[in-house]
């Protein structure tokens, strides 16, 4: 599953329901909350390039980052997706 | 069909109201269609908004029964962290804990937030 946060509030209980071999992505102002979020090395993490640029905000390096094209390929790669919003 | 999940997590008020809209809709076209409550979204469950004249939304989940929506959860971890007790709420929800809202998430086809 796909999880897309796209609220920096969202992370908190986004984490709570992570499962095997999940996925997140963050978009939007989602991206304000890479400063300073705790994530579980466990589960690869995405964020769009565009969004962090638009920002000013730098991602450490456990964050992969994303275009458009690839966003959609997470989107179409997962059975489901949930958007934390 | 596809199976399809409400994940409920934004206090009562408007934008909920349209969430129960666009779930009665679910049921209406028999969708399997299952609703689950976590977060601030518990809050949804308790109230009479009419008392300061709103549309009252724990009064319009009522009809959620009436269009086949039965599958009703409420994360009981949610619950806890508020202080909500069982008895405070009116509607048939099932109350879950949050390994098998994790569970709802992954076995649905579709999962709507509000």
């Amino acid at each position: 599953m796909l999880h897309i946060i796209s609220n920096p509030n969202a992370i908190e209980p986004c984490t709570r329901h992570l499962s095997e071999k999940d996925e997140i992505v963050f978009i939007g102002d989602g991206v304000y909350g890479l400063k300073g979020a705790k994530l579980d090395s466990r589960f690869p993490v995405y964020a769009l390039e565009t969004d962090l640029a638009a920002r000013g905000i730098t991602a450490t390096s456990k964050v992969t980052l994303a275009n458009m094209t690839q966003f959609v390929r997470l989107v179409v790669h997962h059975t489901s997706s949930v958007t934390w919003t | 069909m596809r199976s399809v999940l409400y994940l409920i997590r934004q206090f009562p008020g408007e934008l909920a109201n349209e969430t129960i809209d666009l779930m009665l809709v679910s049921g209406v076209f028999e969708q399997p269609t299952s609703v689950v409550f976590t977060g601030d979204g518990v809050w949804q469950l308790l109230g009479d908004g009419t008392r300061i004249e709103r549309k009252d939304t724990a009064r319009a989940l009522n009809a959620l029964p009436m269009y086949d929506v039965e599958s009703l959860y409420v994360s009981e971890e949610s619950l806890a962290e508020r202080g909500i007790a069982s008895a405070d709420i009116d509607l048939p929800v099932k109350e879950i804990s949050a390994s098998a809202v994790t569970e709802l998430l992954h076995n649905h086809d579709v999962v709507i937030g509000d």
